[in-house]
């Protein structure tokens, strides 16, 4: 696999305020109490908020404070730094689900940072008494490079940890951590807890969107590429926020692009006409959420449940109940069937049970429309086999399938006669005969 | 042990003479290697009249191949033949000659499945332990790896064979047998890509289609079957072929991929005559190293329908086991990989022989 994967990082890096930590009232209770101390004037809550993360306390104070006298500005600073200090845990706490998402990243063995316009010191001096420095690999601050928006902080701390900046990710906030770790070669993700919208950072030009931590934790992680083919590549990612899965036929190298361009585009318009000719046909398939063509990836929603396969396997799983699934897995076929849809890779893996119950068939990427019985047979014959390999505990399983399948399908019982005959055949593992 | 294969499948009669060593069985020394071709005045291969020549030609070829080898008859300690599939008067000619020989010299007698002596030379000679292999010739296209004690295909061709689908494109338009070393020629003097149908149904291809649409082009713009070989510096022409063996190769490898993938294999074995065409090795190579694998390349002589495979494979199997009787040695036209019992692999083994 010669190109990056695209979300595979070898680190990821963090912005500290906002990102990590919700600090803003910290910020807001230091920064005026300082500016009283010394005779000016404080912020309301609405100044203040929107300024965290993209302006120094020094701009903090200047703004209020006008020319402020540099000997004076350094005792402000002084003081607010001592303050900030002795009284940050009344009122900074970490996001929730932040720790569990940076203990996933150690577990995983990628490299973490923090990417902060603190002083570096103190950036480290919190994340020691907060608990979490163990999970953090590097800390820049002010002091050890050039600030946000600037590159510089994300390219010190690649350098310091040895990567190449293109395999990592910047996470953060404010715009300000977005456009420094593009102009790095990052991959960046805009989080939503803190000071600025969804709406602001894509406008920055985040790559993703993170609306809450457990989204956080899905596009960092590495099992985010769900599955590898010869084809295709389903990687899990994010959609206006949401969960989704992302199949992505990857580009060959070794046939020419205009062959190349050629082939992905047509799949990939097949598979989304299948996935909506489907839906239409009131079948329970993923929801289409986006189609790239150029790009050869069909972005649909992650579904959340169970494999049918791991259903039926399951010991808790009652006799009745998995006749009844089965049955159900049958007159699902049937709506396909009758719909004009063959599926091409019919097995337990390719059914998701959702929570509610209802089945829900994914990856039609051999799939084709076609009435044939010749089709019909061949599609039921994978699910026959798989059956016959995988849950070889329960005989009775396909008998009910079929079932299910001639209920719902008026030529019921001559694709159960095609399978016989496709039986019959006998080629030993041709791709899915 | 010595062994002499002769090859008479299609339109080569080849004859080889490989030993191995009494101190290594598995080590192939191709000792010789000779052939001589039947090539049609006019059109395809016509099986009598191949036949015919295999038959002229034989005598002449098993000498040279025993001179070649700087052996003598009656040092032979085995004889192979391509036992099949093929052209049925090609193949008895051939098994004709091999029973004669064995029966004279009174010496075993081992009939060949013609594929798998593609496989089993390549093993051989290449380094390669348990590849994928991409078989393309005339007739043959097939992706064949060994799973489950056999040589199995993964995929197919479900009408022609690419080397005569090459051949019908160059014969409909004048270019002589064979074509597709034209037409490679003519590829490399064109970087213009005209859109062709591209068919690959699961493991399987198909190119009959393809070469409709790449004539049908060709005759709408004036390049008809007896336009001279001059007019044929025609670069319309250039393009068709260029676009014909992109989108063609580019789905041989796509299945050949597929194959890999399914069964979890990091070889990538080329073989048959059209694997002497370098941009088909080259895409096969750029995919096997895509995927980190290994793509491996038989010399010409060896890729090609030859003797030598059929003798190496003879001397496999004998050392497996394998014996025939003189009446086991019938020809089969649709001799499949999977009909053999391959003795001389352990189950899921890459390695030994």
């Amino acid at each position: 696999m010669s190109a990056p994967q695209s979300h595979f990082f070898k680190a990821v890096f963090f912005d500290l305020d906002g990102t990590l930590t919700d600090s803003k009232r910290t910020i807001f209770r230091c920064l005026n109490s300082t500016l009283d101390k010394f005779g000016y004037s404080t912020y309301t809550e609405e100044e203040i908020y929107p300024l965290i993360g993209t302006l120094q306390r020094r701009g903090m104070f200047y703004r209020k404070g006008g020319e402020i006298p540099d000997d004076k500005l350094q005792k402000m600073i002084e003081f607010y730094n001592e303050l900030y200090l002795s009284t940050y845990r009344q009122d900074t706490s970490m996001f929730s689900g932040i720790m569990d998402v940076l203990k996933a990243l150690k577990g995983a063995g990628i490299l973490t940072g923090i990417i902060t316009i603190k002083k570096g010191f103190i950036a480290r001096r919190l994340a020691q008494e907060m608990g979490f420095d163990q999970y953090i690999d590097v800390v820049v601050g002010d002091g050890d490079a050039k600030l946000k928006p600037a590159p510089d902080p994300i390219l010190t701390a690649c350098k310091s940890l040895g990567v190449d900046p293109r395999f990592c990710a910047m996470v953060g906030d404010a715009p300000g951590d977005i456009v420094s770790g593009k102009v790095a070669g990052c991959k960046t993700i805009g989080v939503t807890w803190g000071a600025n919208s969804g709406e602001k950072l894509a406008d920055a030009g985040a790559d993703w969107i993170a609306k809450g931590t457990d989204v956080l934790r899905d596009l960092l992680l590495p099992d985010d590429i769900v599955r590898r083919g010869a084809e295709a590549e389903i990687h899990k990612t994010v959609f206006m926020g949401r969960p989704a899965i992302q199949k992505k036929r990857v580009p060959k190298s070794y046939r020419i692009p205009q062959v190349d361009c050629a082939i992905r585009e047509a799949r990939t318009k097949e598979e989304t006409k299948l996935l909506s000719a489907a839906r239409a046909a009131g079948i329970d398939v993923p929801a289409l959420l986006d189609v790239d063509l150029a790009r050869g990836e069909i972005t649909m929603e992650f579904v959340p449940g169970w494999r049918a396969k791991d259903l039926i396997e399951d010991e808790s799983t009652t006799t009745a109940r998995r006749k009844a699934l089965c049955r159900g897995i049958g007159a699902s076929a049937a709506k396909l069937h009758n719909a004009g849809i063959i599926h091409g890779d019919l097995t337990t893996s390719n059914i998701i049970v959702r929570p509610s119950g209802a089945l829900c068939f994914i990856d039609f990427g051999l799939g084709e429309f076609s009435k044939e019985i010749e089709k019909q047979g061949v599609d039921l014959h994978v699910l026959m086999e798989a059956f016959e390999s995988t849950h070889s505990r329960f005989p009775y399983c396909f008998g009910e399938v079929m079932k299910g399948y001639k209920a719902g399908f008026k030529n019921g019982k001559g694709v159960e006669e095609k399978i016989k005959e496709i039986v019959k055949r006998g080629r030993y593992m041709r791709s899915h005969e | 042990m010595y062994c002499l294969g002769i090859e008479s499948t299609a339109h080569t009669f080849g004859c080889g003479v490989v030993s191995n060593k009494p101190s290594d069985g598995a080590i192939c020394t191709v000792l010789s290697n000779e052939s001589k071709m039947y090539k049609p005045v006019e059109g395809g291969i016509h099986p009598r009249e191949a036949a015919n020549h295999h038959a002229n030609v034989a005598g002449d070829v098993v000498s040279a191949a025993l001179e070649r080898a700087g052996i003598s008859a009656k040092d032979l300690d085995l004889v192979a033949f391509s036992q099949g599939p093929g052209l049925g008067p090609c193949l008895r000619t051939g098994a004709t000659a091999a029973r004669a020989l064995a029966l004279s010299l009174d010496i075993p007698i081992i009939g060949v499945n013609h594929c798998i002596a593609h496989l089993e030379i390549g093993r051989a000679t290449t380094g390669c332990r348990d590849p994928v292999m991409l078989y393309t010739s005339g007739a043959n296209t097939q992706v064949i790896a060994f799973a489950e004690g056999k040589y199995r295909v993964f995929g197919e061709t479900l009408d022609v064979g690419i080397g005569n689908a090459l051949d019908k494109f160059g014969r409909d338009l004048g270019i002589p047998f064979p074509a597709g070393p034209a037409i490679e020629t003519m590829a490399l003097k064109s970087k213009n890509y005209i859109p062709l149908p591209y068919c690959v149904k699961g493991m399987d291809v198909t190119f009959s289609g393809l070469m409709t649409a790449a004539f049908n082009l060709a005759e709408k713009n004036g390049i008809v079957f007896g336009t001279k070989p001059r007019q044929h510096e025609n670069s319309l022409l250039n393009d068709l072929c260029y676009s014909l063996q992109e989108t063609a190769f580019a789905a041989l490898v796509e299945v050949t991929e597929r194959a890999m993938a399914h069964t979890e294999k990091n070889e990538v074995l080329m073989a048959g005559g059209v694997a002497r065409n370098r941009r088909l090795c080259e895409m096969a190579k750029i995919m096997a190293e895509a995927r980190g694998a290994q793509c491996f390349v038989p010399p010409a002589s060896l890729c090609t329908d030859n003797g030598a495979m059929i003798a190496w494979t003879g001397i496999v199997m004998h050392r497996s086991g394998v014996r025939m009787k003189l009446k086991d040695t019938q020809i089969n036209q649709k001799f499949r990989t999977d009909d053999v019992e391959v003795k001389w692999r352990k189950n899921g083994n890459g390695g030994s022989i």
